[in-house]
C-alpha cells in the first residue's frame, strides 16, 4: 500500500471521531465570532475602529494641552476617535456607565510638573466592561504615544540636568527644558507621522489588534491538533503495541499521521479565515506568505502533537499535557514576547518558540510584510518541525516496539 | 520451529511465567489451557515477541528479533483494530502495516468468517462477536508460518465458533503451526495435536 492510502485511512480515522474532530475544526468559529462581536463598533464602521471617549484634562500647562491635541485630534481627524471634553470626573464616569462613551480619560493636575521632576505620571482610564476591548485599544494607543513622548522627555531631562550641573542657571534650565519638549512635540512627533504609514499613534491598524488576531489564529490551530495527540497515544498504548509492524511501515504510518494531522489543522484554518473576515481589520495583503505560514505551522503543530501523543501512555494524559503546554506557551507569548530584560533562558525559549513564530508570522504577513522577520520566523518553525519530527519518531518507534 | 527456553516474566513480585521452555514444530497444533491468571496470555505474548521476557529467549526457525517476528501471526485477546475504519479497510490497513496489501487474502477471510454482511461497517458499530471475527481476520492478514491465538472463541456464538473452527482447520491443513489458549477446550482440542496445562506460571500436564 502506498503512503497515500495510509494518509487516506488516517484522515478518516482523525475525522472518524465525529465529535472530537467537529470540536477541533469548528470550535474556532464561536471564538472568532465572540471576538468579532466584541469588536462590533469596528465591524460596523467603514473607517475602521471608532472609539468614543470623554476627557478631562486638569493640567493647565501648554505642553500637555499641545500633546493632548496632537494625540487626540490627529485620531479624530482620521475618524478613529470621537472625544468629548467634560468638566468633572463624575460626568466622565457617568458617561461611561451610561454606555455613551467607551472610555473616560483623566489627566490629573500638575502632570507636566511631575514629568519635570522625573517622577512617574499616572493617567487614569475608566471604562465599562462591555467596552473593554475598545478601552484597551484606546489605552494602548495613548500609552504607546506617551511612551514615545516620555522617552524623549527623559532624554531632554538628562541633557538639561547635565547642563545644570555644569553651571546652567535655573532660568536657562527651564528654558532648555521647555524648548526641548516643544521640539519633541513639534518635530519628533510630526516626523514620526511622516515616517510611519499610520503615524505614531496606532489606533486603527494597531499592532496590538493584529497581535491578538494572530494569537487567536495560532491558539485555535494548536488546539485543533488535540485529536492527533489523543489518537497517537491510543495507537501506541493499544493498537500498535499488540501487533507486529515492521519499522519501515511504522515510519510510513508516522509520516502519514503527521501529514493527516497537518490536513486537520489546515482544515481548521480553512474554517477560521472566512469567519475571521467578519472582522474588517483582518487583511490578507500578502496571501501567499500567509498560506506558506499556515502550511508550515500546521506541519509543526502536527509533529508536536504526535510527539506529545507519543510521550504519554494514556490519551487523556496526552490531552492534559497538550492543554497545559499550549496554555503556558500562549500565555508566555502574550505577556513576555514584547518584554526586555528577561532571564536568558526565557529569552532563548521565546526566540525559538513555534508559538511565538506563528503569531509573528500572521501579525506580519497579514498586514505589512517585513521580509527579514518573516524569513526568520519561518526558519524557527522549520527548525521546530525538524526537532519535533525526529524526537517524535524516536519515541514513537520506542513505544510501539517490544 | 518456535523454540522458547527458560522464559520468565514478573509483574512486580508476582511471577506470571516461571522458567518455561516450549517447542512448537512446523504444522503442529498445541492447546494451551488454564484458568484466568495462570499465565497463558503472558506466555503467548512472549512467544509472539510483543512482550519482553525478564529471562529466557525465543527463536523461530533459528532466527531472532524482527526476522523471527515476521513469521508469526498473533491474535490478541483484546480487540486491536482501528475503530473508525470498516472491516475491509482494517484488513487492508493491517496487511499493509505487516507487508503489502493483499486484497485476495482479505476477501478469503471475509468469506471464511462469514463477514460479508458487515464488511463495510465501521468496527465501532459492530456487535461483540462480529468484532472478534474481524479481529481474528486482521491478525491472519499477511504471510506467516506460525499462528498464536489468545482465546479466539471468547464472546463468540456457536455459529461464529463454527466459522473459526473451519478456518483454523484450513490453516492447519496448509501446514501452519499454531498455539491456542482457551478456557473451554471442547471446540479447540479436537483440532490440536497436544495440550499443555498451565498453573501459576508453570506447566502441570
Amino acid at each position: 500500500m502506498k503512503i497515500f492510502s495510509f494518509i487516506f485511512y488516517d484522515i478518516k480515522r482523525l475525522f472518524g471521531h465525529g465529535k472530537t474532530a467537529f470540536l477541533a475544526v469548528f470550535s474556532p468559529i464561536p471564538v472568532i465570532i465572540m471576538f468579532a462581536v466584541f469588536l462590533a463598533p469596528m465591524i460596523v464602521s467603514e473607517k475602521g475602529l471608532a472609539v468614543s471617549g470623554a476627557v478631562l484634562n486638569e493640567d493647565d500647562s501648554e505642553m500637555v494641552k499641545q500633546l493632548m491635541n496632537l494625540t487626540i485630534n490627529y485620531e479624530i481627524d482620521r475618524g478613529n476617535l470621537s472625544m468629548y471634553p467634560v468638566k468633572t470626573t463624575e460626568i466622565g464616569k457617568k458617561l461611561v456607565s451610561d454606555g455613551k462613551v467607551a472610555v473616560f480619560l483623566y489627566v490629573p493636575a500638575e502632570t507636566y510638573i511631575t514629568t519635570m521632576s522625573g517622577e512617574k505620571v499616572t493617567i487614569d482610564f475608566y471604562y465599562a466592561p462591555s467596552h473593554a476591548f475598545e478601552a484597551l485599544i484606546f489605552e494602548e494607543g495613548i500609552k504607546s504615544s506617551l511612551s514615545v513622548f516620555g522617552q524623549g522627555i527623559r532624554a531632554v531631562y538628562v541633557a538639561a540636568d547635565i547642563a545644570k550641573r555644569h553651571g546652567l542657571s535655573d532660568e536657562d534650565f527651564y528654558r532648555i527644558w521647555n524648548d526641548g519638549v516643544n521640539d519633541l512635540i513639534d518635530i519628533y512627533i510630526h516626523r514620526g507621522r511622516t515616517i510611519g504609514k499610520d503615524g505614531m499613534f496606532l489606533f486603527g491598524g494597531s499592532y496590538h489588534f493584529r497581535y491578538m488576531v494572530a494569537l487567536l489564529f495560532t491558539a485555535c490551530a494548536f488546539f485543533s491538533s488535540f485529536p492527533i495527540m489523543y489518537l497517537t497515544s491510543l495507537d501506541l498504548s493499544e493498537t500498535f503495541k499488540k501487533r507486529s509492524i515492521s519499522d519501515k511501515r511504522l515510519f510510513a504510518y508516522f509520516i502519514s499521521r503527521i501529514i493527516s494531522g497537518a490536513v486537520l489543522i489546515m482544515f481548521a484554518f480553512l474554517i477560521m479565515f472566512p469567519v475571521a473576515r467578519l472582522i474588517k481589520q483582518i487583511k490578507f495583503n500578502f496571501a501567499l506568505s500567509v498560506l506558506a505560514g499556515v502550511v508550515l505551522l500546521s506541519f509543526t503543530f502536527s509533529s508536536l502533537a504526535v510527539l506529545i501523543g507519543s510521550i504519554f501512555k494514556k490519551g487523556q494524559s496526552a490531552l492534559w499535557a497538550g492543554l497545559y503546554f499550549g496554555t503556558v506557551s500562549m500565555v508566555g507569548v502574550t505577556f513576555l514576547s514584547d518584554k526586555t530584560g528577561l532571564p536568558l533562558p526565557v529569552t532563548f525559549f521565546m526566540r525559538i518558540s513555534p508559538f511565538r513564530a506563528g503569531v509573528s508570522i500572521f501579525s506580519n504577513a497579514m498586514y505589512t510584510l517585513m521580509t527579514e522577520r518573516y524569513v526568520m520566523d519561518m526558519l524557527v518553525l522549520l527548525g521546530a518541525f525538524v526537532v519535533f519530527f525526529i524526537a517524535g519518531f524516536v519515541i514513537y518507534r520506542k513505544r510501539s516496539a517490544l | 520451529m518456535i523454540e522458547a527456553k527458560g522464559l520468565v516474566k514478573k509483574y512486580g513480585n508476582f511471577t506470571a511465567v516461571d522458567n518455561l521452555s516450549l517447542t512448537l514444530e512446523k504444522g503442529e497444533g498445541v492447546a494451551l489451557l488454564g484458568i484466568n491468571g495462570s499465565g497463558k496470555s503472558t506466555l503467548l505474548g512472549m512467544l509472539a515477541m510483543i512482550l519482553k521476557p525478564d529471562a529466557g529467549e525465543v527463536t523461530v526457525d533459528g532466527l531472532k528479533g524482527k526476522k523471527a517476528k515476521a513469521k508469526i501471526a498473533y491474535v490478541p485477546q483484546d480487540i486491536v483494530l482501528f475503530e473508525e475504519l470498516t472491516v475491509m479497510e482494517n484488513l487492508y490497513a493491517w496487511s499493509s502495516l505487516k507487508g503489502k496489501a493483499n486484497v485476495e487474502r482479505a476477501e478469503y477471510l471475509v468469506n471464511e468468517l462469514e463477514m460479508d454482511s458487515f464488511k463495510r461497517k465501521r468496527i465501532d458499530r459492530l456487535s461483540g462477536g462480529q468484532r472478534r471475527r474481524a479481529n481474528l481476520a486482521a491478525g491472519l492478514m499477511g504471510d506467516f508460518d506460525y499462528l498464536l491465538l489468545d482465546e479466539p472463541l471468547a464472546g463468540i456464538d456457536a455459529y461464529g465458533g463454527e466459522c473459526i473452527e473451519k478456518l483454523l482447520k484450513r490453516e492447519k491443513e496448509r501446514g501452519c503451526a499454531m498455539i491456542i489458549t482457551e478456557h473451554n477446550p471442547t471446540i479447540i482440542l479436537p483440532l490440536m495435536d497436544r495440550s499443555i496445562k498451565l498453573e501459576r506460571g508453570r506447566f502441570v500436564e
